[in-house]
This record gives structure tokens, C-alpha cells and sequence, in this order.
């Protein structure tokens, strides 16, 4: 599976994995895409953590940016990391959307939303529909191509399914590997 | 031999029964699990759906020797909890990954004393719980 040339022919993927493949596929879409650049919205993960994993498997950080919806919620944090902007918290989906259109307006290549089940946690499937449905145009509009990563979690088959419903593709990984 | 084990075991399930554990998860399979896992093991437990509902159910004034606190919850957030409950021991159940020095942030606190990141082994939960409140 290649997520790059995946991309080349679509603008919008939604990738279904199951959680024992789910890190690796994220850090293999991570790299393939960071030869250019890439807007990363973590919703599951602190930066700093992700700083460290990328730094350990070598990746190239120069061009990959964060939206960081988590570290908020568990420490201070201050806003003056470059590559980083922060959240206060998962659940400020204003914040979040307010974020992601600054972002896309300064021309991101890439975006790669990790992931859409997290935000079940924190509003329900209308709003979490709505919000990743606006996250779709505003890409489509900026010309930014978009990876919306999801956990195969059963209870969460329906949000999955409707946003599958305004992509482009829908892959699933473990199925086709 | 079984049976010495067996008295080991209902001693250990009485003493524990003098410790309450108090489990804050807004996922309500997860508070469960824990409950059902810690019962076993003879601890009293009371559940929390998020941080608001702990504090208020902690102004109760039960005495509670244990927090087993999802670090990742709607409303009130964990950080804010925390702040609020300086003598009762913590420990971080959380599904978010944190970077190792976020880690060591999070033990500044001197009542968090340990971190379990989902998904737990169960063995491993009840360690944690044991080597912060006694058997």
C-alpha cells in the first residue's frame, strides 16, 4: 500500500485499519508524504510523543507541521513551538476547526487527520460528521489532500461508514494487505 | 496446598476490603472491567464518569485510598483533577501515547504514583494497584 500514489489519485482517502497495523500505517503515511508539506492533526497523541516516534524511525520533520488537540488536556503548554499549534482540548471543536483553516490557507500538501474515532470520545456522530465533512471541503477548496485515518472499532462502524460517504476512496488496509 | 492458597487469598480479599479504589473513565466498559478485576481482588470501589462527577462524588468524604484516573476525559480535564486532589494516590490510565518526558511531568505531582497505558494487561493493572495501596 502506497499512500502517496494513493493520493495522486484522489484528494480525500479514509483508511480503515485494525490496531495492530494501526501505528505502523500511520508512520509509513507520515513518511511517504513528508517530502512535502504536511499538516498533522493528532487527536490521540502529544506531540512530543510523536516527536519522539518520528525522530526514532528516522523521519524527516522539516516540513511536517501539528495540530495537537491532546497535549492541552494533560499539561500547560505554551504556544511557542513553530511546527506545533495546540488545543486546549479535544472536545473545542471551534478551536480545532479554527486551526485547521489557518493552516490550510498557508498551503499545506498534505493533511493527516489521526484519527476520526477520537473524536466520539468527546461529541456525538452528527457533530463528529459534520465537522470531518467540513474539514473535506475546506481541503478540496485549498487543494490540500487528505488522509482520515480510523480504527476498525465495531461500535464506531457507523460514524466510519458515513464519512467513507464523502471521500473519495475508502481503504481497507488489512483486507488489501 | 490449594487450600493454604485459598485462605492466603481470602486474607488478602479481606484486608483489601478495607481499601477503596475510586475509577474515573468516561468509558463505561472500561470502568466495568476495572471494577469487576479489582472486586476480585476484594477492593471496595466506587466509578466516576468523568472528572467533574469524581470531585463531587470525593466531596462525599468517603475515604478513598486510591485513584485510578483516565487521563483523557470530557469536561473537567485530568491536569484540573489532579490539581484539586493532592492526598489521595493517583494513577494515570490513559489511551493517549505521552512522550517519556511527559511522563516524568506527570509524576511531579508526589501523589501520582504510576501510569498504566491502555490497552492493559490485567496482571499488570492489579500490580500497580497493589504495589501503590498494599495487598
Amino acid at each position: 500500500m502506497n499512500f502517496k500514489n494513493k493520493l495522486e489519485k484522489n484528494d480525500i482517502l479514509l483508511v480503515k485499519i485494525g490496531s495492530n497495523n494501526y501505528s505502523k500505517a500511520v508512520l509509513q503515511a507520515t513518511k511517504e508524504l513528508s517530502e512535502k508539506k504536511v499538516c498533522y492533526i493528532t487527536m490521540n497523541k502529544t506531540y512530543s510523543s510523536l516527536e519522539e516516534t518520528f525522530s526514532d524511525k528516522g523521519l524527516d520533520m522539516n516540513h511536517i507541521f501539528f495540530i495537537d488537540a491532546i497535549s492541552g488536556s494533560i499539561k500547560e503548554v505554551k504556544q511557542n513551538e513553530k511546527r506545533v499549534y495546540f488545543i486546549s482540548s479535544p472536545s473545542s471543536l471551534t478551536e480545532l476547526s479554527l486551526a485547521i483553516s489557518k493552516f490550510l490557507e498557508k498551503g499545506f500538501d498534505y493533511v493527516i487527520f489521526d484519527s476520526v474515532n477520537n473524536l466520539l470520545t468527546y461529541h456525538n456522530m452528527n457533530t463528529a460528521e459534520r465537522f470531518l465533512n467540513r474539514i473535506t471541503n475546506e481541503s478540496k477548496e485549498n487543494g490540500t489532500k487528505t488522509i482520515f485515518f480510523a480504527l476498525k472499532i465495531k461500535e464506531q462502524e457507523e460514524l466510519i461508514n458515513k464519512v467513507s460517504t464523502f471521500v473519495d476512496e475508502t481503504i481497507n488496509l488489512e483486507e488489501r494487505q | 496446598m490449594a487450600e493454604k492458597k485459598d485462605d492466603k487469598g481470602k486474607e488478602g480479599e479481606k484486608e483489601n476490603k478495607e481499601k477503596t479504589i475510586m475509577i474515573v473513565d468516561d468509558e463505561k466498559d472500561i470502568r466495568e472491567t476495572i471494577k469487576t478485576l479489582l472486586e476480585s481482588e476484594g477492593y471496595e470501589i466506587i466509578t466516576a464518569e468523568d472528572g467533574d462527577d469524581a470531585l463531587k462524588k470525593l466531596k462525599k468524604g468517603k475515604k478513598i485510598d486510591l485513584i485510578l484516573l483516565d487521563i483523557m476525559m470530557p469536561g473537567t480535564p485530568a491536569k484540573e483533577v489532579v490539581k484539586k486532589v493532592k492526598d489521595i494516590k493517583i494513577i494515570f490510565v490513559s489511551v493517549v501515547k505521552t512522550s517519556e518526558s511527559e511522563k516524568k511531568d506527570l509524576f511531579k505531582q508526589d501523589n501520582v504514583v504510576g501510569y498504566i497505558q491502555k490497552p492493559f494487561d490485567t496482571d499488570d493493572l492489579i500490580k500497580k494497584v497493589k504495589d501503590a495501596i498494599g495487598q
